[in-house]
């Protein structure tokens, strides 16, 4: 099919008005939040329903065209980039939350709901979508669902993987299904949870139920700043170790609290070496005896000062700095690379240690801001990207970061996700036997790989290598030649 | 069909032949639905086990998995059955750090003794399956299985952070890792778990834990009617209280665990002393306001041997003679209605329901007597799965959403069709 061909049937399907052709408007589409790489799309759709979606795929299935599903664009490993171009899907128009079912804990909602929107219009039910990534103002339930993604109280509650029942999915051939009604234990495989994080490369979603849970009655949040990060860090594995359960527990750097304090006026005194925030929930009854547990456990291992947010406003404050505390890396540098790896929560003061180490080899700040209480690490590399050393110290430094955190027994992504950013690194992390059994599942839903090409699976070789020597019945062992890492 | 002596003389080379039995006798204590497997053996470790199942595919032997033998009644009688591979000698803590709260454990480990293996360290892994001396790790995520309290923290679902599991044809592959958050490609443990043998044996799992909570306590509410039991789960539903466990128990169910009444909700809460108080407070002063005949709070020895017992009113193992274990779910909103339904089933069967209902997760455990026709019990609403030894049981309800995308996955994983054969949904 030609271009003009497809352009129109494409509005046939979705309406003029909800094609995009135009080369500049296209631009926009060329990459997500991971500008590292940039390709752009030959055309973008705009669905408003399952149907639409399920024609734009059945037209691009027969013309052999990839298709690259694509909430608002945050993702930060370039998950939503069309690496060899085709359609784009876009979510935005699927804005609609369906249904609030506050009985059954559950909502029906559609893919391009911005996740702070469902929060907001949850809240006055007394009800949450407990997934908070940072960029929740921005960010899609559906982005959230293909990423797995997280958020700051998902250390209590659980990944998004945790709160979703079931999804209605364009699949590759175009046709169209519900993983489940939603209920809980359905027998036969779980097709919502291998789906959930599968990043857009095994069909649209265009549907979700989604779990709701009751806000909690009472929360508490304390900022506490430490001279140093060790001592940051050792009070983390403590509170973790002692069970105290904070539904939060974050952690910022020096350099990231000189950024959000000059945006926030937060006061902080700058010759803190790391701040945590801490975050505990439930019934009101016993609350301040954990605070106060909390607090002396913090000043056990050395903070300088232990602040209690006393007023709502004062938490929403606090937490506006560390939600946003990314953006106002902008006051310290023209751009940074964030590396999102994970590593086991007693590893962390090593792993930071070396991040700092490499900051000094690589001559580029790092700031740290992250979910310590995962040890989920993002090392914030600032560096200018039109001094191309630079870009190329970064890129290098990242490379270090994300070897030592498999060092210290982590992975490579907590919640960011794989995309083109880290395919080369899955080798680090997993045998080929390991890859070829994710890449047979992914193409037991695509099996002619329209969907997201290029992601995850390493460049050198792509997810229909890996499942085609799995079929021949090779083991790794058999492929000579061929070590763990050699791809990359 | 292999011809066992053939097989086990092969098996022989690959583990210590005093763990492998091709003998009738030694071979019938691992029957699944009275079809004995021609042989068993027990490896003692993953290369072992990937051996195994190398020398399985060569012979063109059908391998059922086995871990403690709690749950093999558990689908349809075997298409074909030549291999049960135990997973009893698989049975180590493979790696646990305290402070990271993350443990590794081989699938054969029964989960009690691991409960005893964490309680020193204060931390738990908190499932509470049924029959836990003997049900394992692999075979509780196998199945799916669950406990009165998911309410508070979920299943192994929410719990396993990492796998390593032989394919059929013994390539040994794994998933996941040993941190408690990641998204390092796609998530292969929820393809494992509830895959009921069909599609790799799991041989070992990473799971994140919890400290142990430092207080725990337990009210047993006793209704008349079961409108005003469900009537109260819906308020309780409704406050922002967190009960880590909230059991309808049926008449039958009450008379079982040795209590009188004609229903009845065990509640427990969890956590920080003065919270479990506030939680029996305010669901006492619930149950009272929706005409609780009775309000007791169990001791702590009291709620430990009551929950144990609870947990064992969903076991499938050692049913009664003609009896049959079904597991409906449902919404929340839904279960009461469900309830009623069981009720009025087993009395037009002749007989009477035992019922436990994890209501607020919208499931039903019931024990019925088995109909004259037992494909009667696919009319229950909800239906998953029943369980007995009576032939001909819809052993699983309707075909599920996604079907297709099952079989498809179920012949990637498994072309041959060695594992498990004919045991689950039909057509995988
Ligand atoms: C400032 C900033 C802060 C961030 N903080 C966090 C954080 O705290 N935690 C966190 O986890 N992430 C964070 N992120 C990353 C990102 O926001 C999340 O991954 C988010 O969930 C992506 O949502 P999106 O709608 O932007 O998806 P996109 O970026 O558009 O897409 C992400 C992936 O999902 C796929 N996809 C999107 N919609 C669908 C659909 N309907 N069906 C199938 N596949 C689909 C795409 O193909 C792509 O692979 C942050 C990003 C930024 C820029």
């Amino acid at each position: 099919m030609d271009r003009a061909n497809l352009i129109a049937e494409l509005k046939r399907v979705v309406g003029a008005r909800a094609v995009v052709d135009d080369a500049a408007a296209l631009m926009t589409y060329e990459a997500d939040g991971c500008v590292m790489d940039l390709h752009a799309p030959t055309l973008v759709v705009l669905p408003a329903t399952t149907e639409q979606v399920a024609n734009v795929v059945q037209l691009a299935q027969r013309a052999r065209i990839p298709i690259v599903p694509r909430g608002a664009g945050t993702g930060l490993a370039g998950g939503a980039t069309p690496m060899q171009g085709g359609i784009v899907i876009a979510t935005t128009r699927m804005d609609q939350v369906l249904e609030v079912d506050a009985r059954n804990r559950r909502a029906r909602v559609q893919p391009g709901v911005i996740n702070w929107e469902l929060s907001q219009y949850l809240a006055p039910y007394g009800y949450q979508f407990v997934p908070d990534p940072s960029s929740q103002r921005a960010c899609t339930v559906g982005g959230n669902i293909a990423n797995n993604s997280g958020g700051p109280h998902c250390l209590k509650y659980g990944t998004t993987t945790d709160h979703i029942l079931a999804l209605r999915m364009v699949l590759p051939d175009g046709s169209v299904i519900w993983t489940s009604d939603g209920s809980a234990d359905r027998i036969g495989y779980d097709l919502q949870g291998v789906l959930t994080g599968s990043e857009g490369m095994c069909g649209v979603i265009t549907e979700a139920w989604v779990r709701l849970t009751r806000l909690p009655e009472a929360q508490r949040v304390v900022l506490a700043l430490f001279p140093d990060i060790p001592s940051a860090s050792q009070t983390v594995s403590t509170v973790v170790a002692r069970g105290f359960l904070p539904a939060a527990l974050e952690m910022m750097d020096q350099l990231a609290i000189k950024a959000v304090n000059g945006m926030y006026r937060l006061g902080l005194p700058e010759s803190a070496g790391a701040a945590l925030l801490i975050e505990l929930d439930g019934v009101s009854d016993g609350l301040d005896d954990l605070l106060a547990e909390v607090t002396g456990t913090c000043r056990d291992f050395g903070a300088m000062e232990v602040r209690p947010a006393k007023t709502p406003e004062e938490q929403a404050q606090v937490w506006a700095a560390r939600k946003n505390a990314f953006g106002a890396m902008g006051r310290l540098s023209p751009s940074y690379y964030l590396v999102d790896t994970v590593v086991p929560r007693t590893r962390l003061p090593a792993t930071l240690a070396r991040v700092g180490e490499v900051s000094q080899e690589f001559k580029l700040p790092i700031a740290n801001v992250f979910h310590a209480g995962d040890g989920n690490l993002h090392p914030l590399i600032l560096f200018d990207r039109r001094d191309k050393s630079q870009l190329e110290r970064a890129l290098l430094a990242a490379n270090a970061v994300l070897r030592e955190s498999i060092e210290q027994g982590g992975v490579i992504s907590g919640e960011h996700g794989i995309g083109v950013e880290k395919r080369d690194y899955m080798t680090l992390l997993y045998s080929t036997d390991d890859l070829a059994a994710m890449a047979g599942l992914k193409q037991c839903f695509d099996p002619h790989e329209l969907f997201n090409p290029g992601k995850v699976f390493p460049a050198g070789r792509g997810c229909g290598e890996l499942a085609a020597l799995r079929r021949s019945g090779l083991n790794a062992a058999d492929v000579a030649g061929t070590p763990a890492g050699a791809w990359l | 069909m292999t011809k066992p002596d053939t097989l086990a003389r092969a098996l022989a080379t690959v583990v210590a032949p005093e763990y492998v039995q091709a003998d009738p006798v030694a071979c019938a204590p691992y029957q699944i639905h009275g079809i004995v497997p021609g042989c068993t053996i027990a490896p003692a470790s993953l290369e072992e086990l990937a051996a195994v199942l190398r020398l399985a595919q060569e012979h063109g032997a059908a391998v059922a998995p086995w871990g403690g033998g709690t749950q093999q009644l558990l689908g349809h009688p075997p298409a074909r059955l030549d291999l049960v591979v135990r997973t009893e000698r698989l049975s180590q803590v493979l790696e646990h750090e305290p402070a990271d709260l993350t443990i590794s454990v081989g699938a054969g480990l029964p989960i009690g003794a691991l409960r005893d293996y964490l309680a020193p360290h204060r931390q738990m892994l908190p499932l509470d399956p049924p029959l836990p001396a003997r049900a394992t790790i692999g075979g509780l995520l196998a199945t799916a299985a669950d406990g009165p309290r998911r309410l508070g923290y979920g299943t192994l679902r929410e719990l396993l952070i990492g796998i390593t599991v032989v394919e059929a044809g013994g390539r040994i592959s794994r998933g996941g890792g040993m941190v408690v958050k990641n998204v390092s490609g796609f998530d292969m443990m929820k393809l494992y778990h509830g895959s009921f043998g069909t599609l790799a044996i799991i041989a070992a799992a990473n799971f994140k834990l919890l400290p142990l909570p430092r207080a725990a306590t337990t009210l047993l509410c006793r209704f008349g009617q079961p409108g005003a039991a469900f009537a109260m789960l819906d308020a309780l539903h409704q406050t922002q209280l967190t009960p880590t466990a909230a059991e309808y128990l049926n008449q039958a169910a009450l008379m079982e665990l040795g209590f009188e009444g004609s229903c009845a909700l065990a509640l427990r809460a969890e956590g920080l002393p003065a919270a479990v108080e506030r939680h029996m407070t305010d669901m006492a002063a619930l149950a009272e306001r929706h005409s609780a005949s009775g309000t007791e709070r169990l001791n702590h020895e009291q709620e430990a041997e009551l929950w144990l017992r609870i947990a064992d009113l969903s076991q499938a193992t050692e049913l009664p003679a003609n009896t049959v274990l079904v597991k409906l779910v449902g919404q929340p909103a839904t279960i009461e209605t469900t309830v009623a339904q069981v009720e009025a089933f087993a009395q037009t069967h002749g007989g009477q329901a035992l019922m436990s209902a994890r209501a607020l997760n919208g499931i039903v455990y019931a024990r019925l007597p088995v109909p004259t026709q037992p494909q009667a019990l696919a009319a229950l609403p909800g239906l998953q799965w029943a369980a007995g030894t009576a032939p001909d049981l819809p052993y699983w309800g309707t075909e599920p959403a996604g079907f297709t995308l099952m079989q498809r996955i179920k012949a990637e994983f498994d072309p041959a069709g060695q594992l498990n054969p004919g045991r689950f949904i039909p057509g995988i």
